[in-house]
């Protein structure tokens, strides 16, 4: 009896992973050119760096090569962009498409709808971000001086820029629901203008995460409760 | 207590500031047919949206296979097949895809019967939605609403777009699917012809009301349409209650009454008629006797 | 999650998103006006000159007796400071671009490298953190390529470690450090650590191989050698020396006079360090005093910073004078909190104050300034009157620094500044001084008023009114945005009975109570209802009404 009930649950699991399995999958084959997008960004400060570093290495007295810091700011601002940009225009499609009407009639909840497209998003900044850190560190490991380096300022740096990446998308996820997939990016990326200046004013660092972090938190749980309640 | 697979409490809907549905009551209970009907912007695609979750009401509640609409879960989405108005399906997928994603997210999928309902309508797999004619994602629609073995299929005018023979194939198959055990069937059309071939129940829609909800035999029996001679002028002064229409001409009254008893009846004999002759209605004329307000040209 | 707790987490969430944007917007727009301000002042405000220095005794004055030349002018010795005209500087993205000016270093540095270069080889010292040793070594390339670059694998060659009982080739039993500061002066053949752990100064020669470490000190010390903060932000002190003009002819081919003109600096012996022997440091509380390298031990206190503390100052440098190699005083300069107060101090080889200076802006020397200044203070009172409040009493915990770059609580505001002021004279007028919050109080109000008006049109509940009138007293702009952002989108219907506006989602009409009416809806009289074999078997027991579905309010 009680391996019935366990073979029951675990098939109630395993289908009910199947099912955001099977969203996922068609939140990426949709969205396969936001992926590609995503990824030209890094691919393109790859290069910078890494031909910086290959051409004669300037260091700062903290240890770090010039160039992995000249090039923070407009990683950020391009990849921040980029990702309120895609956030806009996944939500935008999926108004125009009617996508969500199509599939919250089936067998799954908006809910799920939702956490499969910001899985999507999730992946989409991974794919921004992860690149640079594991080619700033194999860099380091092979060009930089054999003393301890001060990894503290690299690490706030790319844990602000990630932080920045997830709240603009967040930020277009937000505004994305709209007629106008040009509005809805332009839209996207005004607000998220504005909180790239937060990092501006702040700099890399605990506050800034902060700030971000929170702002994160809130514009999710904003979009997912309008998104659960609003005519489809 | 056996709730319905299907109830609309006190619903009521606004669009902006304009009122759509009035508090509508009405139920469907497991098994049955029921046809939903009412003239353009009655609100037949809004009870249904609401039902299925896609709207939220402005006051009252619905409820689907005994759960909230507003929080249906996936184990009863899965009971329940949707054929929506329009047609929404995903316009850019192959039917291929379409019908991938639709099995991976259902519970239960009857690929021997869909297969059969494709041959049957003769679809092409590898062509996208959006290069199919109207008619071919009617049946597309219908065949993945059907696929899934539901309970309940809910049906918003399925059969627009589809040719006649289309709609013959598809009534063929409601009926199929009526003979299985414990299926229950919401359906809106426009093609009463059709709705009074399979339906049990009929729901009319008016002014946010729902004026009629009762079985097509009842209906029948409750409204009759009379044609009266009286020896002299028709009278004016018949305060008959539940009129639904009166035309005078000269010595004929044609009358229209709801809820036909001998009560009424009584009522137009004292006048002492010459004669008392019904009118036989089908289900469109009834249909139109209660929803056109002025009387037809042809009528005047 | 019912629809109430809904709607609360909603207003929570978009309130705080109305909070960050709305300051991030105010803050850009006090940016301009204080940049602006900056841009139209006469350049003479933002600066602070004296002249003579008082530092270089007779040398301050041109001795009159050295001129032999009756075309010279002389020019005495001054001291200049300014607040850099580009308020950019206090922001922190710059930060990115400069990582060793940041303020952390003012703390205690994770690493700390020198370097100098010999034959393709670094010479350097670093702090290694795993160790808790300092640790002197070279490091180099393997070989040269065919441009004459070093290149390669790095080749590292450890030549000491220095704990603070030792130095030694290998790693162990010389002690570590904790939390520490440390100095080097390229000239000198040994570095200083200031541990923190242990309040005490250690010498550590390389050299030598010796380590001596001094007497414990009370003071709790932040910098030594190099006293300076937040560069960025100001120019200066410049100390001029008295400088000479001397006009020169010079006859040109063609036959025609030429004048031009050569200045000399008479005293070419000015340099800007404590003498041999010892070294500035600097405390917590922003004195200044002398620290013996032979001895470590701190000498007497020959200075302070202009404003009180460390933390005081959004930025500061301390400069020592020596004149021929003897010691003979110090500036002590820095911009106080607020941006636009450079000022300095001047104290002698005995640490008396000779000189001080502060600047202060008078608007009404230059056109746009009172306006601009009005709208600096329009925009710093369209912030939350809690955080205005918040800033009032914690002005004086904010760091110098931070005060340019804050965004919610706004230490350098007037708000701020005043609550920074009233603290210094006394209880009753700390509290009194707290008029100074009344325009943003008085913003709060008007827009209680008009969110408290709106509330009622659309039905909020008597509960919710008051939170929201609260709310935005409390918090104004931002609330009242929230407000607007959240409030129920309906799209009110006249109400059949009273002609008010009244909401549809609700049973009743929250103002005169009457029941629902749809005139515009002319449904027939007649009904054909059957009722259902489901209908047969109940007993019709009228279902709760559900408050998750609709928002009912009882009219009182």
């Amino acid at each position: 009896m009680n391996v019935r009930i366990l073979n029951r649950c675990r098939t109630k699991y395993n289908s009910r992973d199947i099912k955001m399995f099977t969203l996922i999958k068609r939140e990426l084959i949709d969205n396969i050119a936001l992926l590609l997008l995503a990824a030209i960004v890094p691919a393109i400060i790859i290069t910078i760096v890494i031909k910086g570093v290959l051409e004669g290495v300037a260091y700062l007295p903290i240890g770090i090569p010039v160039i992995m810091v000249r090039i923070l700011w407009p990683y950020l601002l391009c990849g921040a962009f980029v990702a309120a940009g895609c956030g806009a225009a996944q939500m935008n499609d999926d108004s125009q498409r009617k996508l969500s009407t199509f599939l919250s009639v089936l067998a799954t909840t908006r809910g799920r709808i939702f956490i499969a497209r910001t899985v999507l998003g999730v992946m989409l900044i991974l794919i921004m971000f992860v690149p640079l850190v594991v080619t700033d560190v194999v860099l380091l490991k092979i060009f930089a001086r054999p003393v301890p380096l001060d990894m503290n300022f690299l690490i706030r740096s790319f844990a602000t820029i990630l932080a920045t990446f997830v709240c603009c998308y967040a930020i277009g996820l937000q505004v994305g629901w709209r007629s106008s997939k040009l509005m809805a990016i332009l839209f996207g990326v005004a607000l998220s203008a504005a909180l790239i200046l937060v990092v501006a004013i702040k700099g890399f660092g605990v506050e800034s995460i902060i700030i971000l972090v929170l702002f994160t938190v809130a514009s999710l749980i904003w979009t997912w409760h309008k998104f659960l309640s609003l005519p489809l | 207590m056996e709730r319905g697979v299907i109830e609309v409490r006190d619903l009521v809907k606004y669009y902006g500031g304009r009122c759509i549905l009035d508090g509508v009551d009405f139920e469907v209970p497991t098994g049955c047919i029921y046809g939903l009907l009412g003239r353009n912007g009655a609100g037949k695609t809004t009870i249904i949206r609401i039902l299925m979750g896609l709207e939220t009401a402005t006051r009252g509640r619905t409820f689907l296979l005994g759960e909230n609409s507003r929080r249906l879960e996936p184990r009863q989405k899965s009971r329940v097949g949707y054929v929506a108005e329009a047609h929404q399906l995903i316009q850019n997928y192959k039917v291929a895809r379409l019908v991938a994603l639709c099995k991976g997210l259902s519970r239960r999928w009857n690929d021997k019967f869909f297969k059969q309902l494709m041959d049957t309508f003769r679809l092409p797999m590898e062509r996208k939605v959006k290069e199919l004619s109207g008619g071919m994602r009617a049946q597309l629609n219908l065949a993945l609403a059907m696929a899934i073995e539901p309970e309940v299929l809910i049906l918003d005018d399925p059969t627009l777009g589809l040719d006649t023979v289309a709609r013959r194939q598809f009534l063929a198959l409601a009926i199929d699917l009526i003979q299985r055990d414990g299926r229950t069937i919401l359906f809106s059309s426009h093609i009463l012809s059709d709705v009074e071939r399979i339906a049990e129940r009929i729901g009319i829609l008016v002014a946010g009301k729902l004026v009629v909800d009762c079985s097509l035999d009842e209906l029948k029996n409750r409204i009759k349409k009379l044609r009266v001679i009286f020896p002299q002028d028709a009278p004016t002064d018949l305060h008959m209650t539940e009129i639904i229409r009166q035309s005078n001409s000269g010595r004929e009254m044609v009358i229209t009454v709801a809820n036909w008893n001998q009560q009424k009846k009584a009522m137009i004999e004292t006048f002492k008629p010459a004669s008392c002759d019904e009118i036989p209605m089908s289900l469109e004329e009834i249909f139109i006797e209660c929803t056109h307000p002025e009387p037809m040209p042809d009528q005047i | 999650m019912n629809s109430q707790k809904g709607y609360v987490i909603n207003v929570v969430f978009a309130g705080f998103m109305a909070v960050v944007v709305l300051s991030t917007v105010l803050f850009f727009g006090r940016f301009l006006c204080l940049q602006t301000l900056l841009d139209l002042m006469p350049s003479d405000m933002a600066l602070v000159r004296k002249s003579p220095s008082g530092l270089l005794g007779d040398w301050d004055m041109w001795p009159k007796e050295s001129v032999t030349d009756s075309n010279a002018v002389a020019s005495p010795s001054s001291i200049v400071i300014q607040a850099d005209d580009d308020i950019m500087a206090n922001l922190g993205f710059l930060e990115a671009f400069d990582p060793d000016n940041r303020s952390e270093q003012l703390v205690s540095p994770d690493i700390y490298g020198f370097s100098e270069e010999y034959e393709g080889w670094r010479h350097m010292f670093y702090f290694d953190k795993a160790l808790g040793l300092l640790v002197s070594c070279d490091i180099g390339r393997e070989g040269l390529d065919d441009k004459g670059r070093w290149t390669g694998k790095w080749i590292k060659k450890i030549n000491w470690y220095a704990g603070p009982r030792g130095i030694s080739q290998k790693p162990g039993g010389i002690g570590r450090f904790g939390d520490f500061l440390v100095f080097r002066n390229v000239w000198l053949p040994y570095i200083v650590v200031f541990d923190r752990d242990t309040s005490q100064f250690v010498r550590i020669d390389f050299e030598k191989k010796e380590v001596q470490t001094g007497p414990k000190i009370e003071p709790n010390i932040v910098q030594i050698g190099r006293l300076i903060k937040n560069d960025r932000a100001m120019m200066g002190p410049i100390l001029t020396p008295p400088q000479r003009k001397i006009t020169k002819y010079k006859t040109r081919p063609n036959g025609k006079v030429v004048e031009y003109a050569r200045y000399e600096s008479i005293l070419q012996k000015v340099s800007f360090i404590t003498g041999t022997g010892s070294e500035l440091v600097l405390d917590n509380s922003g004195t200044i005093y002398k620290l013996n390298l032979e001895t470590l031990e701190l000498e007497e206190r020959i200075g302070a910073l202009p404003w009180p503390g460390v933390r005081g100052s959004l930025a500061y440098e301390v400069k020592p004078i020596s004149i021929q190699g003897s010691y003979a005083g110090l500036i002590a300069g820095g911009i106080g909190p607020d941006i636009f107060r450079p000022g300095f101090l001047v104290f002698d080889e005995d640490g008396n104050p000779i000189r001080e200076e502060r600047g202060d802006v008078e608007l009404s020397r230059f056109g746009g300034g009172p306006g601009l200044w009005v709208a600096n203070f329009v925009l710093e009172t369209l912030h939350a009157p809690i955080l205005q409040l918040a800033a009032y009493f914690t002005s004086l915990m904010f760091d110098g620094a931070d005060g340019p770059r804050s965004l919610f609580i706004l230490p350098n505001s007037l708000v701020g500044r005043k609550g920074a002021y009233c603290s210094r004279e006394g209880l009753v007028e700390y509290i009194l001084g707290l008029w100074v919050i009344l325009p943003s109080l008085a913003i709060s109000v008007l827009l209680a008023w008009r969110v408290e008006k709106d509330a009622r049109k659309v039905g909020i509940s008597s509960k919710a009114k008051c939170w929201w009138a609260f709310t935005t007293v409390a918090f104004g702009l931002a609330a009242y945005i929230t407000y607007r952002l959240t409030r129920p989108q309906l799209a009110l219907v006249t109400c059949a009975n009273c002609g008010c506006p009244r909401r549809p989602d609700m049973e009743r009409c929250h103002r005169c109570g009457s029941r629902w009416l749809v005139p515009e809806l002319i449904p027939p009289l007649w009904r054909v209802i059957e009722k259902s074999r489901l209908d047969e078997t109940r007993d019709f027991s009228p279902d709760q009404p559900n408050h998750e579905d609709s928002e009912q309010i009882t009219k009182k």
